[in-house]
């Protein structure tokens, strides 16, 4: 049996690894696409969101299947590992930029307008103002994300990619009988992995919260 | 803020593609139409199923996963690139060229020869029945279960359910393997059917339980899947040379003893035949 965790949490660092690269850049796709749909880039602003609505609407196990292997008879072939953390990167960008928007749009217009009066603009009001109240707004649905993101991520072993739930799913299927041990130690791992994070989470989101 | 974002996202994108556009493979120019292989190695897709084809650490092993590393060898390719994928990514792989040949107990069907072409069948396993010690209905074939009158249980969903059903054999449906076994020991049932390599392995570790796979087995010709390996269509040439070397692997007894070895019925073997389109 401590062979078994062992080899299975091996197998979970793909998971791991996999957030570990794909979140931080879903959450710069998602503060550029954000950035455009709040400016009103004209163009760029359309295109945005029919990439918003469509990756919203549609399944992650799809857009997987769709980089991995639709792409490449376009002559796009991206290995596994690129092609997962894109698709991650891209799905989940959809999901925050609309979080980070959101966030924006709750930020009085007295508040833009008394900093204006205060001399504060551009750049300035963007750091002094903007970003330190919406980034606390942003927090606690960005932190639900980022655990949904990471529930997400054995969609991969679709795409060569066995992680830990599709080497536990192959353990049971050479080993008929001894369905509870190797699932059981899936849980035990997502429970492990996640419980921390959402605890270090909101401790942060209470040493941010506006007194 | 935004636009030298935007801009160095487009830069990225862009050498994306240009890394791929590179990376993509050159047609060979020799005359050998196996030299892109031996340069660049094969590229084989399994499921990671044991006992058919898997891997231990970094070796590739199984029935099938020891016959393509032979077959590689013997073509003369050095280089054995082995993907691990879900079932369901197997041969949509092969259209978007993401690996050469899908080695996975993968049975012959008409709709898979709408996407890819094989080898010929290597083998073919099917479902058996578990019985008492001592096997006291002497049974050894479907029609022995039905001739008996007792009640066979089988995990529902099976596709030979109806081949068996029109043999008379009295059925108990379970949902999976383990309430099977479980009703088994309890003394509801006396006989089980399913996958006979699930079937002999449950046996062998558990001796305890007093039960054995019945044997000799007649299949009756129900619930055999014949496995080949797949290549995208187009790969003939690949595909004929691999083929060839199954033939002979099929005539100097290579395949008989690495099913011996992990567990399959080795009588299964069929002559040597072509490759199918």
């Amino acid at each position: 049996m401590p062979d078994l965790v062992a080899s299975l949490f091996a197998a979970g660092l793909v998971n791991v690894q996999l957030i570990a690269i794909a979140f931080p850049l879903a959450i710069l796709v998602a503060l550029v696409a954000a950035g455009i749909r709040i400016t009103r880039i004209p163009i760029l602003a359309p295109i945005i969101i029919a990439y918003v609505e469509l990756v919203r609407t549609t399944p992650l196990l799809l857009h997987l299947f769709f980089v991995f292997y639709v792409l490449p008879m376009f002559g796009i072939a991206l290995d596994a590992w690129p092609a997962a953390v894109l698709t991650f990167a891209l799905h989940f960008g959809a999901y925050l930029s609309e979080v980070f928007r959101a966030a924006h749009g709750t930020i009085a217009t007295g508040i833009m307008e008394a900093a204006t009066v205060l001399g504060l603009r551009g750049g300035v009001r963007l750091r002094r103002i903007t970003l330190p109240v919406a980034i606390r707004v942003a927090f606690p649905p960005t932190a639900n994300t980022l655990i949904e993101a990471f529930r997400s991520t054995p969609v991969v072993a679709l795409v060569a990619l066995p992680d830990i739930l599709f080497n536990a799913l192959s353990y049971i299927r050479a080993n008929p009988g001894t369905s509870i041990l190797p699932l059981g130690i899936v849980a035990l791992f997502f429970c492990i992995t996640c419980i921390p994070t959402t605890m270090l989470l909101r401790r942060l989101e209470r040493r941010w919260r506006i007194a | 803020m935004t636009a030298p974002l935007t801009r160095s996202l487009i830069a990225l994108t862009a050498a994306g593609l240009l890394l791929t556009a590179c990376s993509t493979p050159a047609p060979s120019d020799s005359d050998d139409p196996l030299a892109s292989y031996k340069a660049d190695g094969l590229r084989v897709a399994i499921a990671n199923e044991v006992p058919w084809s898997y891997l231990e650490g970094d070796e590739l092993k199984g029935a099938e996963g020891d016959l393509i590393e032979y077959c590689a060898e013997e073509l003369g390719i050095d280089n054995v690139e082995v993907s691990t994928t879900d079932w369901d990514g197997l041969l949509p792989g092969l259209g978007s060229n993401r690996w050469d040949v899908v080695v996975a107990g993968m049975s012959i069907t008409e709709e898979r020869l709408q996407v890819g072409i094989t080898t010929q069948q290597l083998y073919a396993y099917g479902s058996k029945v578990m019985v008492l010690e001592g096997n006291p209905d002497d049974i050894h074939s479907w029609s022995d279960v039905a001739a008996s009158g007792k009640t066979l249980g089988i995990i529902s969903g099976g596709s030979y359910q109806a081949a068996i059903e029109e043999l008379g054999v009295k059925l108990s449906l379970y949902p999976n393997f383990d309430a099977m076994v479980a009703d088994m020991k309890a003394g509801r049932i006396t006989m089980a059917a399913t996958a006979e390599l699930s079937l002999s392995d449950y046996v062998a570790k558990n001796p305890g339980d007093g039960f054995e796979v019945a044997a000799p087995w007649d299949y009756e010709g129900i619930s055999l899947s014949a496995p080949g390996w797949y290549f995208a269509k187009g790969k003939e040439a690949l595909r004929d040379a691999v083929n060839d070397c199954v033939s002979g692997a099929k005539e100097d007894g290579t395949l008989a003893g690495l099913l011996d070895e992990y567990g399959f019925d080795s009588s299964t073997i069929g002559p040597a035949e072509p490759g199918r389109p």
